[in-house]
């Protein structure tokens, strides 16, 4: 059975890069988010096993995004996507509950890797 | 953590040549610049390492540029050299045919790679810049460098 | 302050509460807790809190806190096992404290035995086996702070964590290097490395928990090493003639050492090219002197630069008792332990490598090793058994030995094992002798598999054990006696940094091959070896020995003309002969690593630089006897 994934970004690209690669390692990618606010939505309706979480994004930025998602399904597992240099943010989203991250540009196994121990 | 330095107009690069192309590196990377030496090969590495040099006492591991672009083997001579990069802490070397200049490139000139190149060359790059009636071919040294993806290429080899 | 009238007073008091306590819980062990009993130790451990907080005796006011609490839960009808020898050793170390109370010393630390003290109120029996869980980050590890923190959430959901060095909110504010420690309790110590290995990790450690010292410094000089006295004051004077350093640095030193080794080659051959000009003879000499001189004090450096270096294995043996004491128990065993050769130096790395490995030989000794106590006295054996570990120097190297008076293995039952587990035909096994037997418990088809099923014999990752050592350029062999006990015995290197070794030339190539896996150098004409298929080998005095050129063991293109000379190297108990054209000499080499960007490279390990200033790659004779005969299968089967 293929775990569920929901991938947050704010960037088409990135969405689309990270669908490829989640979709070629045998995931599926059930819902995706532009925001914060739309990823505590799709979270709520799709029920995945595990999210892919952006940190800096409009309206609602993925660390808040986490503990949103958190404080309604504290067994959510969530993996953040972060760019060099937001390594406070990264701290904070972990402490918040989030369970790996990954740094941009990764590459493809990087990602997968990160996913399959957030879903151990 | 301080990544953004502020907004830089321009880049110093390092400009080497291989093959017919000209290609920047950033000079904050650049650790140093040597000849030619002789280099002592790694049993069951990806082809284009091409080994490992002493680089004053310590061990460092030599890459083969064009082989990790693609391109045919070439001549070395007296041009050639290996630039030594500093990259996530470790030291490594890459074989260029030569190395051409020290430039400034002001930020305005360099455009995505996707906008004047074919998408098998872009994989290496973070950009493009147009000098006169050249291009300048910016290497993104953590995708050269990758060495997670060098390592699975590696095992690849062995399995 | 009248605390120099009360003191006295206090002191007496103490002294009666405490042999209350003592009595009360040699009461309670005998018939089982009654309220009555539970009531007048909760009383005494109270007062004992009241007094010592009142005159500012800190530790003992919480020790006695945490006491009171969890008599406090055993009135409340809290039990379980363990809980006597728990708060017989808080009796002791409220003795001590009360004792530093009137020499004025402070050398009691109370916070592991309060945690312990919380820990069994919390969750009843104590869980787990603690241990120390050392976490190093690759130097090109990005966001180390923020992989810190998301390996210790693994490791939370795994085990008990109970201490971080440094501590999380210090990680949180970026103030981390590469390593991290956690003190934890996990049921399976063994399986977090393999939890916390990732792409980011450079090395996991585990080890018992110990004194909470960061290893990653060393104390220099002779007063700092081997055991202090207690003597505050001695203590004090010592303390001034000893320098901390940072681990690193002396590695740095290190290298900057090899590379005055290096030169001082060099310089002997520029005045051997000089003496051959016309008219240089004596500026020839002169040079050579010079790099003579040179050479000596190099040598001296590089020895006084490996001597700091060293520690006492009291470092990682001091931490054993205890973890055998906590294995026992879990396992229903009465177990002694005896420790030899504390003092005995190795080089820090090899120390805090063998960790691992001692702890899956101690604890195969506890589990599979020494039989319950019944079992014991039936058999006419003292009811506890006894557990040895020892550290020896021999000229090359340094022996640790473990050993246990227990039922020895069953080799036997290893046979059955073997062959149900379709490694062995039960033919083959039954011609095995007892020795070669006895080493299938290193095979890693039966160590896997015994981890589900537990056959009596051992083999918990002896695997892994084996694989350890010999990583380290040391070996494992083991002696076995049934019903009379097993010895596991550790040959290791004094240091990593230096090895002598064996310089070969192999098809223009040269390579460095450590003495201690060369078993021999034999010349072989070449009708002397035999083709089949693609296999080579020869008949060395009645025994077949597989032949296989360097190259080829290391899946380089293979030179045209193998040369004659047959380098005999072992690993394990299995040897192959190496062929190489010709053997350049002999004599100490550094050892240089190849990277973390080249990683590990199978049948190398590591470089080490040259007279001539090339690289010449360190052979692993045990990973070569590896892929030789994992070649030598294949071509078996095709």
């Amino acid at each position: 059975m293929s775990a569920r994934v929901l991938v947050v970004d704010d960037a088409l690209f990135m969405r689309a890069m990270i669908r490829e690669a989640l979709t070629n390692s045998g995931f599926q990618v059930v819902a995706e988010a532009s925001n914060g606010e739309e990823a505590v939505a799709r979270y709520e309706e799709a029920k995945p096993d595990v999210v892919t979480m952006d940190i800096t994004m409009p309206q609602m930025d993925g660390v808040q995004a986490v503990r949103e998602i958190l404080r309604r399904d504290p067994s959510a597992r969530i993996v953040m996507v972060s760019a060099m240099g937001q390594q406070a943010l990264v701290v904070e989203a972990i402490q918040a509950g989030a369970r790996d991250f990954v740094v941009k540009p990764f590459d493809q196994t990087r990602l997968v890797e990160a996913i399959r121990r957030a879903l151990r | 953590m301080n990544a953004q330095r502020g907004e830089t107009k321009e880049q110093q690069l390092v400009v080497v040549r291989l093959d017919r192309e000209r290609y920047g590196v950033p000079i904050e990377h650049v650790h140093e610049i040597i000849r030619m030496q002789e280099v002592t090969r790694i049993p069951r590495a990806p082809s284009f390492v091409e080994g490992v040099i002493n680089l004053r006492g310590q061990v460092i591991p030599v890459i083969d540029l064009r082989r990790r672009f693609g391109l045919a083997a070439g001549e070395r001579n007296g041009a050639s050299r290996i630039v030594v990069v500093e990259m996530n802490g470790s030291r490594v070397g890459m074989v260029v045919d030569a190395v051409l200049e020290v430039m400034r490139l002001p930020d305005s000139a360099v455009v995505p790679p996707e906008e004047l190149l074919a998408a098998s060359e872009v994989a290496f790059l973070r950009g493009v810049a147009k000098q006169g009636d050249d291009l300048i071919l910016l290497l993104d040294l953590q995708r050269v460098l990758e060495v997670h993806e060098q390592r699975e290429l590696a095992e690849l080899q062995t399995a | 302050m009248q605390l120099q009238r009360l003191l006295p007073v206090f002191l007496s008091e103490a002294d009666e509460h405490l042999q209350a306590l003592e009595e009360g819980v040699l009461q309670l062990e005998r018939q089982g807790p009654n309220p009555e009993l539970v009531a007048g130790l909760f009383r005494s451990a109270h007062t004992l809190k009241g007094s010592a907080g009142a005159l500012g005796f800190q530790r003992m006011a919480e020790l006695a806190h945490a006491l009171e609490e969890v008599l406090e839960a055993l009135r409340a009808g809290r039990g379980g096992d363990g809980l006597a020898d728990l708060l017989l050793e808080c009796v002791d170390t409220l003795r001590a404290l009360r004792q530093e109370v009137s020499d004025g010393g402070e050398r009691t630390d109370v916070q592991a035995l309060v945690e312990r003290l919380r820990a069994w109120k919390e969750g009843g029996a104590e869980d787990g086996l603690p241990v120390d869980v050392r976490v190093r980050l690759r130097e090109d590890c990005p966001m180390r702070a923020a992989r810190a923190l998301a390996l210790l959430r693994v490791l939370r959901e795994h085990a008990e964590v109970e201490q971080v060095a440094p501590p999380e909110e210090a990680i949180a504010q970026g103030q981390l290097e590469l390593e991290f420690t956690a003190r934890v309790r996990a049921r399976e110590p063994e399986a977090l490395q393999e939890l916390l290995a990732g792409p980011e990790v450079e090395s996991v450690r585990v080890m018992p928990a110990g004194e909470a010292r960061d290893e990653r410094w060393l104390d220099l000089g002779p007063q700092a090493r081997g055991k202090l006295p207690d003597d505050p004051e001695l203590t004090r004077r010592a303390s001034l003639r000893t320098v901390r350093v940072d681990v690193e640095r002396l590695d740095r030193l290190m290298n900057l050492v090899g590379e005055l080794v290096v030169d001082r080659i060099r310089f002997q051959q520029i005045a051997e090219r000089l003496r051959r000009l016309d008219g240089a003879n004596g500026l020839a000499q002169e040079l050579a002197e010079a790099a003579g001189h040179l050479g000596r004090v190099a040598s001296d450096l590089q020895a006084q630069v490996l001597k700091a270096r060293m520690l006492p294995i009291e470092h990682l043996f001091s931490r054993f008792p205890r973890y055998v004491r906590d294995l026992a128990q879990r396992a229903g065993k009465r177990v002694e332990v005896v420790v030899e050769g504390q003092d005995t130096e190795l080089d820090r790395s090899v120390i805090e490598q063998i960790g691992g490995p001692l702890m899956h030989l101690v604890r195969n000794a506890v589990d599979h090793g020494i039989e319950p106590p019944e079992e014991r006295q039936r058999l006419g054996k003292p009811t506890a058994g006894r557990l040895r570990l020892a550290a020896v120097q021999e000229e090359e190297g340094i022996l640790v030995v473990v050993e246990d008076d227990g039922r020895g293995i069953d080799t036997d039952r290893v046979r059955e094992k073997a062959v149900g587990l379709g490694l062995l035909t039960a033919e083959a096994a039954a011609r095995l002798s007892e020795e070669e037997a006895v080493e299938l418990i290193f095979h890693p088809g039966l160590s896997t598999a015994s981890q589900v099923t537990d056959v009596s014999g051992r083999g918990v990752g002896m695997d892994a054990v084996r694989a350890g050592v010999q990583a380290l350029g040391g070996s494992v062999e083991v002696e076995t006696q049934r019903g009379r006990g097993t010895r596991f015995t550790l040959r290791l290197p004094l240091t990593l940094a230096i090895v002598r070794a064996l310089l070969v030339s192999c098809g223009g190539e040269r390579y460095a091959i450590p003495l201690a896996g060369v078993q021999e150098i034999v010349e072989v004409p070449a009708d002397r070896v035999h083709r089949l298929g693609s296999y080579r080998a020869t008949v060395l005095r009645g025994n077949a020995l597989p032949v296989v050129s360097v190259h080829e063991a290391l899946g380089l293109p293979a030179p045209e003309n193998p040369g004659r000379l047959l380098c005999v190297v072992t690993g394990g108990r299995r040897r192959v002969g190496l062929w190489v054209d010709r053997v350049l000499g002999e004599g100490e080499i550094v050892v240089k690593p190849l990277g973390s960007y080249l990683g590990q490279v199978d049948g190398v390990s590591g470089a080490t630089i040259l007279g001539d200033g090339r690289v010449a790659l360190i052979l692993d004779p045990s990973a070569l006897v590896r892929l030789a005969l994992r070649e030598e299968e294949l071509a078996h089967v095709g």
